[in-house]
């Protein structure tokens, strides 16, 4: 929301007059009452009457300090009337455009830091590592504004002279960046961008899907038709020297997506969507592991998804098909490209539009089913789960401060019914609830000693079986079952919180182990049950002061030969402020211990405990003013012990840091 | 079925009373080849031979077969091994098939083969056969689409910030939460820690837990978990991972060098300028249609923007409504429209941004409750 915006076309079905009479406000007409009442103006959900002026029949919107973002703003006229009822006079629409001038606005945020280990455990830890760090920030995003051309710039970017916790290695990172110029034209607009974008799609083409390069994007007919192509890295990128426009034979993706809404009164009857993706990539890229980061992939994709809203957009329906050419088993190995397609539908009824359930604040029902080729690919939504025909049905209701959720989801595989394929059956259950007094009043009674409760619960059940008959063609044989139970309890009081859960998984393994030429080539799992209980507590003594202790235990018990295996985590956390604006104190310590299950003979019975936390105090130096930065000299002490070994460092460092906003 | 294998072990008691070799056992006991790339195993057997035998043992040679139907596969290692003495003996077999061969048996449905290895008494001519399991998987990607048995395989993680980024950087003292999205065969209880690198730590950083994971996962082939909410009370820079447990109960030592950990990197800066507004009123009380809401006045404040959300589906925040209060005093009623959309008894939180004339944010505050009771 940025007030040098100016709104300068009001449009909408009632509209007797508009006005647009300078950078500073909007003006227009109101229809004519039969008798004069007071009048509400809301803007984007806002009542902004207070700040607004109706002088007879004129309705001047004063711009500057509305803080609004280009675009269609919903504007509503209402009258009030004596009996309290509120009538709808005007319903229209703001659109605001760039002012008459260029304006601009930029922020930028830089820090400078060193640090200098000045003490540390004497022993073989630290032999060969540095004693000094250096690292640096820069946080910068700009915009700037015409009536017909727009351009935006946000990056980040990070030093570090140590790369042990590097993603790859490297001392400059460019966690993301992107760089936009476009052009407005009636109804439209057009724009290139350079760096992270988002593909803003879910379907099977596109899940999720945001990597580094180049795109061009097209908005026309008031936003009814989009369409944007793009060349793209592959595979994630924080690397400074990643490739900006990447259109390499390898390590590159090409593609595109339309979006069109064909009817213009009613946009949301339909709405079709197509897109197609060719490339290639490997499984790795940054912040992401991977047993097999290095062979490479690569096909092509398309799709076709009709999208349709009625009753208020209560009801959707979802219609989507998509094919690919995919070389699954490596580019440089084995057999080439294989074709395969993917249909999903999808129909979903909910509160909201023409439909309401006065006993219900909030509902939704609704069924899908995926139906999904073993050999579908797509770069845009590689992970896609395959070879999966799968129908899943849902419910969701709240009301009075009760939630409920409850899912069914039916899962096949070797949905081409291939010989060689074992075929596979699963069902999935799953109940939520949860409950929070919707009148419960922190300030009175009980509530006011134990806080807000919320009480929830959650069960699921999923069941995994495979045909008897195609033990011998996957392997092993396959029947087993996972319930899952937790329930919560949640207090919340205005400086406290206590958040306790306690969960259990039942795993039931009733497959038969399968035994051949007197060798076992599967052996069925023993049945567990594994137990977690877990505390959190977060207590602000005062505005200056707060502390948050936690605790974890898990227990793995073997029901057939009771043995048991235990985790336990404690943890706290703690920071101060002990003089208002020059001085903090931070600590943090977790501790975990580790005991396996007594019959393992591989692994001692002992248990093993490891641990580590930090304590930093932070003076402030000097204080940000004008140009002058934030100076901040901060002492750090770290320890951490595994095994009954322990090792600790402590380092002294300053940072320097500039915030700066300009227009 | 447990008959059968009690049988099997009486009859290897009864042979271990009587004969020479005693046990032959493969190591490792089961591998993974991928159809199309070559595949090399360094196995070693352990042959155990009676303390009291002298003539030893022989063994001509090993052969591919089909684990599930015991079909020959035609594929023979003819190597040659012969030692003496009782006691304990290792045996390494180096062995190699080529990737066409893998894509081939892939081709024809096997997916599991058996490398057995014959050892040949040469006191009593007795032979026990050792075998050792290769799974013939497609490649990483169409193996998140075979058969696994009813257990969890994590084959691919991806670590990333709300924001999508894979690093990501925020003020201090922000929620920051991270998502990882885990591509698998197979189902089960996904265990796993998230574990921290505090700042400051240079080129020596201390990981420590900061949540166990017990999971239970749909074999569906994918899911995305959501971290705990991560520290942010240090500036700096901060190293986050999340490791996988092989075993229950077992350390993830090597977490940070293996496909059984994925790592990422978070900044925390110090906080920018805007000046917070305190003194929200009500804050936990009830507030109806008199009701004053009050805040911290902000100098060269032209606008107050005062939001009312509720708690939405699945933790989210959803707006509900809002004034624009003018600049001139730190407080207003809620307006007739505002209250037409409160529902009574329900729980609502309120927060308040200051905007300078030119809509610019010069402060903002924290969030307050309270309970609407016309």
């Amino acid at each position: 929301m940025v007030g040098s915006w100016v709104m300068c076309a009001v449009t909408g079905m009632s509209v007797t007059s508009l006005a647009a009479t300078s950078d500073e406000s909007a003006v227009f007409t109101l229809p004519a009452m039969a008798e004069p009442a007071p009048l509400i103006v809301e803007l984007d959900g806002y009542d902004v009457t207070a700040v607004i002026h109706i002088e007879g029949s004129v309705l001047t919107v004063p711009t500057r300090g509305l803080a609004l973002e280009a675009g269609e703003h919903p504007l509503r006229v209402l009258v009030s009337r004596a009996n309290g009822d509120i009538d709808t006079l005007l319903e229209t629409s703001l659109r605001v455009a760039g002012s008459r001038e260029s304006t601009g606005t930029q922020t930028w945020d830089v820090l400078l830091g060193s640090a200098w280990r000045v003490a540390e455990h004497t022993g073989e830890d630290f032999a060969g590592a540095g004693r000094s760090q250096q690292r640096a920030t820069l946080q910068w995003n700009a915009e700037l504004d015409s009536q017909r051309w727009i351009a935006a710039g946000a990056a980040n970017v990070l030093y570090d002279s140590v790369t042990t916790n590097s993603p790859d290695g490297s001392v400059w990172q460019a966690p993301g960046y992107l760089l936009q110029a476009g052009r407005k034209f009636s109804g439209g607009s057009a724009a290139l961008a350079l760096g992270d974008d988002s593909i803003a799609l879910g379907n099977l083409l596109f899940g999720s899907y945001s990597r580094r390069g180049l795109s061009f994007s097209l908005n026309a007919l008031d936003e009814r038709v989009s369409f944007q192509a793009f060349t793209l890295n592959s595979e994630a990128e924080t690397r400074l020297d990643a490739a900006v426009v990447p259109t390499g034979d390898t390590g590159s993706v090409q593609g595109g997506y339309a979006v069109a809404a064909p009817f213009p009164h009613h946009p949301e009857w339909l709405r079709i969507t197509s897109g197609f993706v060719s490339g290639d990539t490997t499984l790795g890229g940054v912040a992401t592991s991977s047993v097999d980061p290095v062979t490479r992939y690569g096909g092509q994709a398309w799709n076709t998804a009709l999208d349709s809203w009625a009753l208020g957009s209560a009801l959707w329906l979802h219609a989507e098909y998509a094919q690919s050419s995919f070389d699954s088993d490596g580019l440089s190995a084995g057999t080439r490209s294989a074709s395969d397609e993917a249909t999903h539908f999808a129909a979903q009824l909910s509160a909201g539009g023409a439909l309401t359930l006065p006993m219900l604040d909030s509902w939704a029902i609704g069924f899908e089913h995926q139906l999904i080729g073993p050999h579908f690919y797509s770069l845009g939504n590689l992970m896609v789960p395959g070879d999966l025909s799968l129908e899943r049905a849902y419910l969701r209701a709240g009301t009075h401060g009760f939630d409920f959720s409850a899912d069914e989801t039916r899962h096949r595989t070797d949905v081409d019914d291939d010989p060689l394929r074992p075929r596979r059956l699963g069902a999935t259950r799953a109940i939520t609830a949860s409950y929070t007094p919707p009148t419960a009043d922190p300030s009175t009674g009980i509530w006011r000693v134990l806080g807000i409760p919320t009480v929830s619960a959650e069960w699921q059940d999923v069941a995994w079986r495979q045909r008897p008959e195609d033990a011998q063609l996957a392997g092993f044989d396959l029947d087993s079952r996972n319930r899952t139970r937790t329930w919560g309890l949640d207090l919340t009081r205005e400086r406290t919180s206590i958040s306790l859960r306690q969960s259990e998984i039942d795993f039931d393994d009733r497959s038969e182990a399968l035994i051949v030429d007197d060798f076992e080539i599967y052996t069925p799992q023993p049945d567990t049950r594994e137990s977690t209980f877990t505390l959190q507590f977060t207590w602000m003594a005062s505005d200056r002061f707060s502390l948050s202790p936690q605790l974890q235990s898990t227990t793995l018990r073997d029901r057939t030969s009771g043995a048991r295996s235990r985790n336990e985590l404690w943890g706290l956390q703690a920071q101060a402020e002990l003089k208002p604006e020059r001085l903090w104190l931070q600590a943090n310590y977790s501790e975990t211990r580790d005991r396996p299950a007594p019959f393992d003979p591989l692994v001692p019975v002992d248990t093993m405990a490891s641990g580590g936390g930090s304590a930093s105090l932070v003076y402030r130096a000097l204080a940000a003013g004008g140009y002058q930065p934030n100076l901040d000299l901060q002492l750090t002490g770290q320890y951490g012990s595994a095994f009954e070994h322990d090792t600790w460092q402590v380092m002294l460092g300053f940072t320097v840091n500039w915030n700066k906003e300009s227009l | 079925m447990r008959k059968l294998m009690l049988i099997a072990v009486l009859s290897g008691l009864a042979q271990v009373a009587q004969a020479d070799i005693l046990s032959v056992r493969a190591q490792p006991a089961r591998s993974t080849a991928n159809a199309g790339q070559d595949f090399a195993l360094a196995l070693t057997w352990q042959v155990t031979l009676d303390v009291a035998d002298s003539g030893g043992a022989r063994s001509a040679g090993g052969a591919f077969f089909n684990a599930t139907t015991g079909a020959a596969l035609g594929l023979a290692v003819p190597v040659i091994t012969n030692f003496g003495g009782g006691g304990v003996h290792t045996v390494t077999d180096l062995i190699a098939i080529d990737g066409a061969t893998l894509a081939d048996w892939r081709r024809q449905g096997i997916r599991r083969v058996g490398y057995r290895r014959p050892f040949t008494s040469a006191t009593t001519g007795r032979v026990v056969t050792g075998q050792s399991l290769i799974d013939v998987a497609g490649s990483a990607l169409e193996g998140l689409r075979d058969a696994a048995p009813g257990e969890l395989r994590v084959l691919r993680m991806e670590l990333a910030f709300e924001s999508g980024r894979r690093i990501e950087v925020v003020e201090r003292g922000a929620a920051l939460e991270a998502r990882l999205t885990l591509s698998y065969s197979g189902g089960g209880t996904l265990r796993g820690r998230w574990q921290v690198a505090d700042p400051g730590g240079g080129e020596r950083p201390f990981f420590r837990t900061v949540s166990l994971v017990r999971e239970n996962l749909s074999p569906t082939q994918r899911a995305t978990l959501e971290s705990p909410k991560l520290p942010t009370n240090l500036s700096g820079r901060y190293a986050l991972r999340f490791c996988l447990e092989t075993a229950a109960a077992n350390q993830p030592e090597e977490c940070a060098d293996s496909s059984a950990g994925v790592q990422s990197l978070y900044e925390v800066r110090v906080p920018d300028h805007t000046v917070a507004i305190t003194g929200l009123f009500p804050a936990g009380g009830d507030a109806g249609p008199g009701s004053v809401f009050r805040w911290s006045g902000v100098p060269g404040a032209s606008i107050y923007q005062l939001q009312i959300m509720r708690a939405g589906a699945g933790g989210n925040v959803e707006f509900v409504t809002g004034v624009l209060v003018p600049g001139a005093a730190p407080n207003s009623i809620l307006s007739q429209l505002a209250l037409s959309k409160l529902e009574p008894g329900q729980r609502y939180r309120w927060r308040i941004t200051a905007h300078d004339v030119d809509g610019g944010l010069l402060a903002k505050s924290d969030g307050a409750e309270f309970v609407y009771r016309p």
